[in-house]
């Protein structure tokens, strides 16, 4: 069942919302956007986890506010992530580039060279590779390793005759062109996701309904699944995210409807299916999607755009998403996968109208669902047994999963 | 995981066949080596500076040792010791051996500046200095002499050194910083004990923290983490003229410590002498072999230990079999914990082939086997108009590839299993060169219903090509499919090639603090 923590209103001002929600990888932070520009870090105060559970004790706090910085982003930032090496926030913008920014440091860089709202960034597991995802329907490879580090045009035989060779093997470069760019979606690309353990595959979910995995060495297309055999006709749904399992052997996908899919991306078959309104077999039955009112609302990435950013914008993403508009009705929406002590696979899945919902993997059954808000759950991240939730009216959750058996 | 997506035929070939890039290195190169799972190149430069390049972007990602020395201005070998504020870090003359720790976050190098050195990857801050005056980044061992190669012992804590003026190699443990020479029990013990008696007054003088209980392990030999050696590793020892100890026949040569606690060493004079190591720092002599008449440039052993190559200055590759006779009884031996006595343990040679250039009568620079059981050797070739690398099967010894692309003379060569992956450093431009599989990019992958076909295939219906499914049977065909349980965490413990995945390898943090400073700067 999942406990309630802590729950907190995020200090965000009028007609500002929060869009993104990043754990540490050490569970000691989370970060989130608050006020368009700018992060608030707060530190998870997990030695308190196990006394409150026991005690019941509600006041103590979970989050403390730890740091809080502007950054340098014209436009409303969309997604942030944190390096491997919990040090560095990554963000992504409205305005086309993307920062990174140094725990202690402060800002280390700018990434620019996307021509659209970048996203979805993603850092590969070693932390060396950036990966973004644009409404330029690119994705993108940044080197972040030798960002210090270029090689100076002069041959080594001119090196040795300066006596502070060392010197000129570092230089800063602050705007890196990006490695690679792999254009093979021709919608918006919303989602990215790496294995945790194997950073030689990423996989890329698109508005065009296409779920591609690349080889990152070679920036190769290696694979493409979808829902429907007939993926180059319109109507095919929008994928809205994509998460790998912790083996880097299942890919979790969710589309547009909310649908959950975990495909066995090698061999290309869907393994199982999860529907909010399902209880056990498969009955085929998807929840009506009711277009025509999808197209009076407007997606997440417009509805943010419009919240925060100026008119030129708005023609931006009209420009670059005019035929899809009928397609985009519904917000990006969490989803990750929860293993439980005992190495169960669950999956933790935020919906459009804001409930919050534990599948089982292997017996497809609804094992909690709760209401958070009226709004959506926007992003929702899990450390361990801990799940935080971030829902669009900016409140964050903290939840604690334990199986029945565990309380007992 | 990308592997079993691509193309079988690309992915399962078994040697790398195009020239896939040139690392540009800024210095010139002498030695390369890749990291345990190919992730990182550490490149060693001719004044001392060691570039570690990440393979994934082919860009350098580190560059350590380069920097203090130069701005000090100082070329001549530093041998006093370091009092850790204005001492360079890094080394001064060219890298002799480089070696990465099996988990992938030390690296072993030995340089001509007579030092060894211990560098910790995760550490980025150069500048901060251990109580023990060693700095975090790097532990520093410093010889009076030539150090000729350094490579770690298994576990990673202790590594074996070889300098020129001694016949038999030294011990460091990493832990407790202490450097001890092996001592040759059986033979000639009082010789090279006396011998490095000697020497080891002369060195204690310049190891860190080690004077006392250099002394004392000298007399007793005991250590505080006494852990027995026993298996693989590899250094070589070079014997200098005047010290030349005529009953090991070394002048000069190079020693490999086979599995277990085998030691092959190769001489000059073509004799390749067979040690066993007995416990910490003793070694005994169990046979001379007469191999050829003239020097043995080279000795390598495969991954596996089946096979041994040695490459003579008679520009003849010369590939043996090893095995030993009594393995079994050593193994029982080892399985009671016994690891003291191995007298009876004998190596037998087989000798399988030899591998000459017989038209060009070319020397080989450097020999190489594929990882494991040493499928392939390649070999660089010598002489400025031979700018390739040969590769032979072993198991028939014929000559299967030459990579060609180079355009220079190449010397060194390193070959990763995991990445497939072959590099070599050029004479002239001191570039890396890497040989490399490259999968062919495949375009069906783009239309899932898509399929590759090599030619044209007339289009024929399938008999149920229209058919309508019943939706019933079809819901019912999946169900079926969605039952099976899944299972999410556990990983693969080899990948396609059949290679073991080691998940605790580290990756080398990134140095924020030098980005920085170089911002700040600008």
């Amino acid at each position: 069942m999942l406990k309630t923590l802590e729950s907190l209103k995020l200090p965000n001002n009028e007609d500002c919302c929060s869009t993104s929600l990043a754990i540490s990888p050490n569970g000691k932070y989370v970060a989130t956007v608050i006020n368009t520009y700018h992060i608030i870090v707060y530190q998870l105060n997990q030695h308190n986890q196990r006394d409150a559970l026991a005690s019941g004790d509600s006041s103590v706090g979970y989050f403390q506010e730890f740091k809080k910085f502007t950054t340098d982003h014209s436009k409303g930032i969309n997604s942030l992530t944190w390096s491997p090496d919990n040090q560095c926030i990554a963000t992504c913008s409205d305005d086309c580039s993307i920062e990174i920014y140094h725990m202690s440091f402060g800002k280390l860089q700018t990434l620019m060279g996307h021509t659209a709202p970048v996203i979805t960034i993603k850092y590969s597991p070693k932390g060396n590779l950036l990966f973004s995802g644009s409404m330029d329907e690119s994705i993108k490879i940044w080197n972040l390793g030798s960002s210090g580090i270029v090689q100076p045009e002069t041959s080594f035989q001119n090196q040795n005759e300066h006596d502070n060779t060392g010197e000129n093997l570092y230089h800063t470069l602050l705007l890196t062109p990006p490695m690679k760019t792999m254009s093979a979606h021709s919608d918006p690309v919303v989602t990215l996701d790496i294995p945790l353990l194997d950073s030689s595959i990423i996989a890329s979910g698109s508005y065009d309904g296409l779920i591609r995995i690349f080889d990152t060495k070679s920036g190769h297309c290696l694979k493409t699944l979808t829902y429907d055999k007939d993926w180059a006709n319109d109507g095919v749904l929008p994928i809205i995210n994509v998460k790998f399992s912790y083996n880097g052997k299942y890919l979790l996908v969710k589309s547009m409807d909310g649908v959950l899919k975990l495909w066995n991306f090698i061999t290309g078959k869907v393994m199982r299916t999860f529907v909010e309104s399902f209880t056990g077999t498969l009955d085929g039955e998807l929840p009506d999607v009711d277009m025509a009112d999808e197209q009076a609302s407007s997606s997440n990435i417009e509805r943010e755009s419009k919240k925060h950013n100026t008119k030129d914008q708005m023609e931006d993403v009209a420009n670059v998403n005019d035929d899809e508009i009928s397609l985009t009705g519904r917000h990006c929406t969490g989803m990750e996968f929860l293993y439980t002590e005992s190495g169960i696979p669950l999956i933790v899945d935020g919906t459009e109208t804001g409930d919050l919902i534990v599948y089982d993997v292997n017996s497809k059954k609804i094992l909690s669902k709760k209401k958070l808000s009226t709004s959506c759950v926007i992003d929702l991240q899990v450390y361990k047994q801990l799940v935080c939730t971030l829902t669009l009216d900016g409140k964050l959750e903290l939840f604690h999963w334990s199986t029945s058996d565990d309380v007992a | 995981m990308n592997l079993l997506l691509q193309d079988p035929f690309s992915v399962l070939k078994e040697y790398p066949e195009n020239l896939a890039n040139i690392l540009e290195t800024p210095l010139y190169t002498v030695i390369q080596k890749f990291s345990p799972n190919g992730d990182y190149l550490a490149v060693g430069c001719v004044d001392g500076t060691l570039i570690i390049y990440d393979m994934d972007t082919l860009k350098p990602i580190r560059i350590l040792g380069s920097q203090r020395q130069k701005s000090n201005g100082h070329h001549e070998p530093q041998l006093e010791m370091f009092n850790g504020t204005h001492a360079s870090v890094g080394h001064t003359q060219a890298i002799q051996s480089i070696q990465w720790s099996s988990n992938g976050r030390f690296l072993l190098t030995s340089s001509r500046d007579c030092t060894v050195k211990l560098w910790d990857l995760l550490h980025t801050n150069d500048a901060s200095v251990t109580h023990t005056g060693n700095f975090h980044q790097c532990k520093s061992f410093t010889f009076d002499t030539f150090v000729w190669s350094a490579s770690f012992l298994p576990g990673d804590t202790q590594c074996v050194v070889c300098v020129s003026t001694n016949a038999l190699p030294f011990i460091i443990d990493f832990s407790t910083e202490v450097v001890c020479p092996i001592v040759d029990r059986e033979r000639n013990a009082t010789l090279v004990y006396d011998d490095c008696k000697k020497y080891g007054n002369s060195i204690s003088n310049f190891v860190f923290e080690g004077n006392t209980q250099y002394a004392s392990s000298l007399e007793e030999k005991p250590h505080s983490n006494d852990e027995l050696l026993a298996s693989t590793a590899s250094g070589a020892v070079p014997n200098n003229v005047e010290k030349r100890n005529e009953e090991v026949n070394a002048e000069r040569g190079f020693e490999k410590v086979l599995q277990k606690n085998i030691i092959l060493v190769g001489t000059t004079k073509g004799w390749l002498t067979i040690y066993e190591m007995v416990g910490m720092n003793r070694i005994v002599f169990l046979e001379s072999i007469k191999i050829t008449s003239s020097s043995i440039k080279n000795i390598i052993l495969s991954e596996a230990g089946n096979l041994l190559c040695l490459n003579g200055a008679d520009r003849t590759i010369r590939q043996y079999a090893l095995s030993f006779e009594n393995q079994n009884d050593y193994n029982t031996e080892k399985e009671t914990g016994n690891t003291q006595s191995l007298s009876n343990a004998k190596i037998a040679l087989h000798f399988q082939h030899k591998y000459q250039d017989v038209i060009n009568k070319l020397q080989w620079n450097s020999i190489s086997l594929s990882p494991k059981y040493g499928e392939y050797l390649v070999a660089s070739t010598h002489g400025s108009s031979a700018h390739d690398i040969y590769l032979w099967e072993t198991s028939s010894g014929f000559l299967v590839r030459v990579l060609e692309d180079a355009g220079e003379e190449l010397l060194n060569i390193d070959w990763n299993y995991h990445t497939m992956d072959i590099v070599s450093n050029g004479l002239e431009t001191g570039n890396v060169y890497n040989w490399s599989i490259v999968v062919p990019p495949k375009w069906s992958a783009l239309a899932p219903d898509f399929e590759e076909v090599d030619e044209n295939v007339k289009y024929m219906e399938k008999e149920d090509e229209f058919d309508e499914y019943d939706e019933e049977l079809e819901r019912n065909d999946r169900n079926k499919l969605e039952e099976k349980d899944l299972d999410l965490v556990t990983c693969e413990s080899f990948d396609v090639r059949g290679n073991a995945i080691n998940t605790k390898i580290i990756s080398i943090p990134l140095e924020y603090d030098k980005i920085v400073q170089l911002r700040n700067a600008q």
